[in-house]
């Protein structure tokens, strides 16, 4: 056990700084395995210029699927559902062509001096590409129709360091 | 496992995951960048009176690392600024001249990273000052002046000194005048970085003093002027090295450094840049080439007399003169654009000084060709030594054309008047399967209102959430100015006024809301006329 917390603790500091030092809405997990359950943490320190954000918008991508996103207290819990590009096999033979396409938390408001997270969980399809990035973009509203998109992904050859606003992202590891 | 040890574990776990989770909040926190909330004059306002001071109000405490102002007449000065918590003040010059004005601004946020923005404001024509920012103005004058020194010098150095390198093979069977080329050469060398350095101060608008800043030689790399500092460095160490070796491979040495005055003035300038470039090119390249010739062949013969050296260079004298005129008639025909702008214009007027002097050169060369070559031929010792100080005056003269040619590095050609005159600037830009035509409508120093047409590659229209242009130039120290367009009427988007307040190569860059999660950008250049 002691090991096993020593080893959680240097993880835990490898992570924190390598995940702190991006300004933007950023996910908490870097990289997850495909064919995998997928919990996306959004971590969230911006406003918009300083007004408080009072909507926050996720794009759920294609090969993300059975999206649960968690309930925040003082917050109006919203999605969005469509058909997916194609079917997908999922736990139990089922087979799944629909879902949530956006997460909505709506009717809140975090001042842009505070910093919280918004979660949502998910199944990575196993045949997502191993080795690329998968990207979640994310809106932050506020009011007076004031928003901030963190929505940009870089193209090919891009590092995406260049960018202003980036889409988080997360690096997709083979299926274990 | 006992109870207490258990205990004692449990302990180390919470504080571990406290302490954990202090960590990640303290991170996320601290890492926010910084944000412009408000300026004050408001970015594009229109003032009637210059304001004495400008603010800057971030989202939290912010420290200035660069603040510039770039004036309508496209000069630039560094500012200082107070930083008071999350509100920087900047005090603006007085007087402030009418017209538009950038302040590109660089400040650092908590977390030390920087981000940076342009303002801009404008000064109504009625609230003019009746002096624009005359020191300002004399600051240029003193890097003009510098400017203007390394680059004759330069070319002072290249045509000589590898002319007459090249000359000393060719006439004196490799002999003598040693001291004068590695003399030019050594000047060649210092004034190429040199001026590449002053090119760097001179596009990023700073003064004299600045030269040693590492930032200045970066920008002075970055322009198309490094590749003739280069080739200008490298002809030279040729020159010089044919003085050094022997026989064929000093003729080799001499030819290359003859040739690599021909490149470096063709590797930049905007003789060599002019439509069309496959003539324009080798015309520069040519013109340079027969004017090394017959400098180095004129101080050859200047200062180390012989009847053959005089003998060979009369017989090829006459094509030198012909490759000179015949190679530099079309650059000018070209430049002007017109006969009126040979007077009308400052570009013509040095053309006009240039040719008076060359006419006084080629008096004085037909004077030594026709009436002195004969009987210095013949062995008149008279005759031999005014030919020597007549070719020493057209030396002389050579190095006149010379300067007056450096000049033209501060008047650009009439034609890309012309060519802003007579059309706005269209900029097509395209990205991922959407196209963009912006128009320019005065692409010239100032600013000008611009319209964006949009449309997917196959034709089908286009209809985003939002545009928003982004203007840079880098090069110049000016961070990105943002300007959101707006809808018009037909379908097209439309930005009132970008402040385009220096000449030069902008980047101009669309980024295209498509919907609420994507966006798109389309990248371009736009070329802004002084």
């Amino acid at each position: 056990m002691t090991r096993a917390l020593i080893r959680a603790a240097a993880v835990a500091a490898l992570l924190v700084p390598a995940a702190g030092a991006s300004a933007h809405v950023t996910l908490e997990t870097r990289e997850a395995p495909v064919g995998a359950g997928y919990k996306a943490v959004f971590k969230t320190p911006h406003g918009c210029k300083g007004a408080p954000t009072t909507t926050l918008r996720v794009k759920i991508p294609e090969g993300v699927i059975a999206v649960k996103p968690m309930p925040k207290p003082g917050w109006t819990l919203k999605t969005v559902k469509g058909p997916y590009a194609r079917t997908y096999d999922f736990y139990h033979g089922a087979k799944l062509s629909e879902g949530v396409v956006e997460v909505i938390w709506s009717g809140g408001e975090l001042p842009d001096e505070f910093y919280d997270e918004f979660v949502v969980s998910g199944f990575l399809a196993p045949d997502l590409p191993a080795g690329e990035k998968l990207y979640f973009p994310v809106v932050q509203e506020c009011p007076g129709g004031a928003a901030e998109r963190w929505i940009e992904i870089p193209q090919a050859g891009q590092s995406g360091a260049e960018l202003d606003k980036p889409a988080p992202g997360v690096t997709l590891l083979p299926k274990r | 496992m006992t109870g207490r040890r258990r205990l004692t574990l449990i302990a180390v776990a919470v504080r571990a995951a406290a302490a954990f989770g202090l960590l990640a909040g303290m991170i996320g926190a601290a890492h926010a960048h910084a944000a412009l909330i408000r300026a004050d004059p408001a970015d594009g306002a229109v003032l009637a009176q210059a304001p004495a001071r400008l603010t800057l109000t971030f989202n939290e405490p912010v420290a200035p690392l660069a603040l510039r102002l770039v004036g309508p007449d496209g000069a630039a000065q560094a500012l200082q600024a107070q930083a008071d918590g999350a509100k920087v003040t900047i005090g603006l010059p007085a007087p402030l001249a009418a017209g538009a004005h950038l302040l590109s601004w660089r400040v650092a946020s908590e977390d030390g990273h920087p981000i940076g923005g342009t303002t801009s404001f404008a000064i109504g024509a009625g609230a003019a000052s009746p002096q624009a920012s005359p020191t300002a103005k004399t600051g240029d004058a003193a890097l003009a002046g510098a400017i203007w020194a390394a680059r004759a010098a330069l070319w002072l150095a290249l045509l000589f000194g590898a002319g007459a390198a090249f000359a000393r093979v060719w006439l004196a069977d490799g002999q003598g005048a040693d001291r004068m080329v590695f003399g030019l050469a050594a000047l060649g060398l210092v004034a190429a970085p040199l001026s590449l350095g002053l090119q760097g101060l001179d596009a990023l608008g700073l003064p004299l003093d600045a030269l040693l800043r590492p930032e200045v030689w970066a920008a002075g790399g970055a322009t198309t002027y490094v590749r003739t500092a280069l080739l200008a460095g490298l002809a030279l160490l040729a020159a010089a090295g044919s003085l050094v070796v022997r026989g064929g491979s000093a003729a080799g040495l001499a030819t290359l450094g003859l040739l690599g005055v021909g490149a470096a003035l063709a590797a930049s300038g905007h003789a060599a840049t002019a439509a069309p470039r496959w003539a324009t090119l080798p015309a520069v390249a040519a013109h340079g080439v027969a004017a090394a010739v017959w400098a180095g062949a004129l101080l050859v013969l200047a200062t180390r007399f012989s009847r053959p050296a005089l003998a060979r260079f009369s017989r090829a004298a006459p094509a030198t003169v012909a490759a000179l005129v015949l190679a530099g008639t079309p650059l000018a025909v070209i430049q002007l654009g017109s006969m009126a702008a040979l007077w009308g214009s400052d570009y013509g007027r040095l053309l006009l000084a240039k040719l008076g002097l060359v006419g006084v050169l080629l008096a004085l060369a037909g004077w030594n060709r026709f009436r002195l070559t004969e009987p210095a031929l013949a062995g008149e010792p008279a005759a031999q030594r005014r030919l020597g100080r007549i070719a020493l005056a057209e030396a002389a003269l050579v190095a006149a054309i010379l300067g007056v040619a450096a000049g033209w590095r501060f008047t650009p050609p009439p034609r890309t008047f012309a060519a802003v005159e007579a059309a706005p600037a269209q900029v097509t830009l395209a990205a991922s399967g959407l196209e963009a035509l912006v128009t320019v409508a005065r692409p010239r120093v100032g600013g000008s209102p611009m319209t964006i047409a949009l449309r997917k590659a196959g034709g089908a229209p286009l209809d985003p959430k939002a545009v928003t242009l982004v203007l840079s130039r880098a090069d110049a120290g000016l961070e990105p100015i943002r300007r959101d367009a707006a809808r018009t009427g037909d379908g097209a988007w439309e930005v009132a006024e970008a402040p385009l307040a220096v000449a030069g190569r902008w980047r101009l860059r669309l980024d295209l809301l498509i919907d609420d999660f994507t966006l798109t950008r389309l990248d371009g250049e736009l070329v802004v006329a002084p």
